[in-house]
């Protein structure tokens, strides 16, 4: 639900950002501080699974948990009290298919793949029906074209793959609890038949149309989880996933500046000139690609030893302020180098936990 | 050109898959393919698209079509392309400005064009027009050019000059409501006096008319729901506000456990929208609590029961929605309901349609400070926003601004000494068009009040006679709904697991 989800933002960010911190998350703005923050403060499950999310609805829900005591907001901090801890638990308890959500890596791709597949399901089965005339619930020229183009690819078998695409649908939904299930076949249409909308289904369940979209979020995301696993088990809805590229996440302008860097082998002093940017902004784009590439290379920026000791003071301090770890370290430090380095030590960290989860 | 009927009828069926013209569009279609202009006047749901639709494919060149419906220009396209005809498109201030870009740099690549009255303020895009041989122009809607009319546009009064500046292609003029005085007023705001006339009556002899009186506006809920239980027909109920819509919906619902009722109102999501629209179409929902935002591009012919529970504005728009029940020519209602001082609602949409003196006097202040610099669409939002205008209240001030040449080629022209010698024309035309609209509001009322038939009153100033009822009249000539006896379906409402549902649309287990 839209408001453990947005508990659990407090929560982890809890002194260290405002509430809009969380709304730039849902909404996965373009931004580096938005990126970085969904990274540092491991809220990057919730990237971008709500990118219509308007302003108001955020602040409604948001004003609802601070009547009910469970959140304080005080000027541009936030904090969970007691009671919204124990509701955070409880509900990450009941809802545990939030779990499933993986914003930072399907936001983009788990919607495309989500319309390909509802239009295709609607297109296959009103053809199989000789039924050509229907109006398409889909209306993204993108996707559109794209499912023609598999179709007209696939149109000899297409009785065969419908029936193999049921199983295979099957088995995701199988894995879901009942009510999830429900959820998502509603919105399926087929022959004669057009699903619900987000917002009757909302009605009906009784519950926001973001509650409904995070369902059907977190559905695909662990689809194209199980997708990426074991892709050979699915050889039809894999087709239906989407190519991804990793400066995906970068705003359009970062990548730029990564083009110049990584393959003309600029300098930041080169960049700035043929760019006609601020230093600063040049940094800014620097810091956002160290953080969505873990393989980046910080070296230039800084000698080792530097490196080592701001490393050092971020695995003591448990806090994520810039200006109280720049105070801490000696004067000669930048800002931009420490954000640097919480960028690898966020990637060190994030393949840690990898290796210990099963 | 030597095309003849045949040829007209072979190209219908082929593509459209009609056997017959309807009433109108074969003498329609000749007189524009004998390159004559012609105002069409034609009832709603008789199938006025068809009438250009057509000749689009048969003259050479390309067809423009003017509409203010976006939604409908959008719905059209797409049924156009699901008919297999792919050289369509339309363009409109909502899209993306790049999409938008995109289709007028293709624009040589299609043979028809729908586009959005606005965008005749868009000179890139008139000019990308020129360059293309315009053939036929429509306009759709053509009362909205009307200040006497229901829904009046200023961008509509700009169809002269791009008349004039596309070499005076052929035009189609088409309302489904225009009085003696409105089509008139189209031809002379058309500036083409010649235009040959096709008005076809309005009046629809299986709809039976009534009116009811209530003393609380919950007599009314309850007496739909009573109507709703002893008739499980299609149907369609308007409101004058999203809140009622969702209100009454869902306490219908909540009496109702048989029938599937749902709200659509202009507040929703697209694509909530258009599920929506798709399953009442398609009879998985009975009954659609809705705004005039519902409606347009309908194209439901079983619809029984069409009931206002806040009344229309005019009679205008009351013959329209009215209009929407029993297409397939059954007997079906149209049923207003009223309780005492209803009418201060259409009062107060009245006003909000038009900006008021403050809003109008802090605009020309905005632009006068910014004296000289073009108009653009980030500038314009940014006005929007801070006086709080919609889009039509918006439009409205540009256009009276270019009217007196305080804008001028999308350039504000306007100094503060200017504002003073023009605003009291300004208040003028203001005040001349809210009476205008408390006019027609009026003779809304009176039409509720009649005590003769109220076939003869509705009709009275769009056509001297009418055809004879089918089934039967209006409450006035004797009509009570225990003389109706509509077909009714029962239907069971399935409860279905997640598999049950999921099998069927996969067809699996048949
Ligand atoms: N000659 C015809 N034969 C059969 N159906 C037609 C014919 N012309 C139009 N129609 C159908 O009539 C319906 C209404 O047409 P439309 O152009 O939307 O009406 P209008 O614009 O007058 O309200 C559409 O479903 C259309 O397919
Ligand atoms: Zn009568």
């Amino acid at each position: 639900m839209l408001k453990t989800v947005i508990l659990d933002g407090v929560a982890r960010l809890e002194g260290e950002r405002s509430p809009s911190a969380i709304y730039h998350i849902l909404t996965g703005k373009r931004s580096a501080q938005t990126i970085q923050d969904s990274k540092l403060f491991h809220l990057h499950q919730y990237f971008g699974v709500l990118p219509k999310l308007r302003q108001y609805s955020f602040k409604n829900q948001l004003s609802d948990l601070i009547k009910g005591n469970d959140v304080v907001v005080e000027g541009d901090d936030m904090f969970l009290t007691d009671v919204g801890r124990k509701k955070l638990a409880d509900q990450l308890n009941r809802h545990t298919y939030l779990s499933a959500l993986n914003g930072f890596l399907y936001h983009e791709s788990g919607r495309e793949f989500w319309l390909r597949l509802i239009l295709f399901i609607q297109a296959a089965s009103n053809i199989l029906k000789d039924e050509h005339h229907f109006f398409p619930v889909v209306e993204d020229p993108k996707i559109i074209r794209w499912v023609k183009r598999f179709y007209a690819d696939h149109r000899s078998e297409l009785s065969a793959m419908f029936n193999e695409i049921y199983d295979e649908m099957k088995v995701f939904l199988q894995e879901l609890d009942e009510y999830q299930a429900d959820i998502i076949v509603s919105r399926f249409s087929g022959y004669h038949h057009y699903g619900k909308s987000k917002e009757q289904i909302a009605n009906n369940k009784n519950m926001n149309t973001e509650d409904v979209e995070l369902y059907t979020q977190s559905a695909v995301h662990f689809i194209l989880r199980e997708i990426d696993k074991t892709p050979s088990a699915y050889p039809w809805l894999k087709q239906f996933v989407p190519e991804r590229r990793a400066e995906g996440l970068l705003t359009h302008s970062a990548r730029e500046t990564w083009k110049l860097l990584s393959q003309e082998k600029k300098s930041i002093e080169e960049i700035i000139r043929v760019r006609r940017l601020k230093k600063g902004t040049i940094q800014d784009h620097i810091v956002e690609i160290a953080f969505a590439d873990s393989e980046f290379d910080i070296s230039p920026f800084m000698g080792k030893d530097d490196e080592k000791q701001i490393l050092h003071l971020l695995q003591t301090v448990p806090t994520r302020r810039l200006k109280y770890i720049k105070n801490q370290l000696p004067e000669h430090l930048s800002y931009f180098q420490i954000r640097l380095v919480m960028a690898r030590y966020h990637h060190l960290v994030s393949r840690k936990e990898e290796m210990a989860s099963p | 050109m030597n095309i003849t009927v045949d040829n007209i009828k072979q190209t219908m069926k082929r593509y459209f898959g009609y056997e017959d013209f309807r009433k109108g569009q074969k003498e329609i279609i000749l007189e524009l393919m004998k390159g004559n202009d012609v105002l069409g006047i034609l009832p709603t749901g008789t199938g006025k698209s068809l009438c250009y639709q057509l000749p689009a494919f048969l003259l050479e060149g390309v067809t423009v079509v003017v509409s203010p419906l976006i939604s409908l220009m959008i719905d059209q396209v797409k049924q156009l392309k699901m008919k297999g005809i792919k050289k369509v498109t339309y363009i409109n201030s909502l899209m993306n400005p790049e999409e938008r870009k995109r289709v007028i740099r293709h624009l040589s690549h299609y043979k028809m064009i729908y586009c959005s009255p606005e965008m005749l303020q868009n000179r890139y895009f008139i000019e990308r027009l020129r360059e293309l041989n315009v053939s036929l122009f429509v306009v759709d809607e053509a009362h909205c050019i009307s200040q006497w009319g229901y829904e009046f546009r200023t961008d509509y009064l700009r169809l002269k000059h791009v008349l004039a500046w596309l070499e005076h292609p052929v035009v189609l003029a088409l309302s489904a409501t225009a009085t003696p005085e409105v089509q008139k007023d189209i031809m002379e705001q058309l500036n083409r006096p010649q235009m040959l006339k096709k008005i076809y009556p309005m009046d629809r002899e299986n709809i039976v008319l009534t009116v009811e009186h209530y003393r609380k506006q919950n007599d009314k809920l309850n007496r739909i729901a009573e109507l709703l239980r002893r008739f499980p027909v299609p149907a369609m109920i308007y409101f004058s506000s999203k809140k009622w819509c969702e209100h009454a919906a869902a306490r219908l619902q909540e009496e109702l456990s048989d029938l599937s009722i749902v709200y659509y109102h202009g507040g929703m999501d697209k694509e909530d929208r258009l599920y929506i629209q798709q399953q009442f179409m398609n009879d998985q929902v009975d009954v659609v609590c809705c705004t005039s935002a519902f409606g347009m591009g309908i194209d439901k012919d079983n619809i029984r029961l069409v009931i206002h529970f806040h009344i229309p504005a005019n009679v205008e728009s009351y013959i329209q929605e009215a209009g929407r029940a029993g297409r397939d020519g059954e007997a079906s209602v149209s049923l207003i309901q009223y309780t005492p001082s209803d009418e201060d609602i259409p009062l107060h949409l009245i006003s909000d349609e038009l900006p008021d003196e403050k809003q109008i006097e802090s605009a020309a202040m905005m632009l006068s400070e910014n004296y000289g610099k073009p108009i653009e669409e980030s500038f314009e939002l940014h006005m929007m926003e801070t006086l709080q205008l919609n889009d039509i209240q918006w439009g409205f001030i540009k256009y009276q601004f270019e009217c007196y040449g305080l804008i001028s080629e999308n350039r504000i022209t306007l100094k503060k000494s200017d504002w003073k010698a023009v605003c009291p024309d300004i208040w003028d035309f203001m005040s001349t068009r809210m009476k205008q609209k408390q006019r027609k509001l009026n003779e809304l009322l009176s039409y509720l009040e009649v005590e003769e038939c109220r076939r003869k009153r509705l009709y009275k100033s769009f056509q001297n006679d009418f055809k004879e009822p089918l089934y039967h009249c209006c409450d006035r000539c004797g009509f009570t709904f225990d003389q109706w006896n509509p077909p009714v379906r029962t239907k069971v409402i399935k409860k279905y697991t997640w598999e049950q549902k999921l099998k069927e649309i996969f067809h699996q287990g048949e």
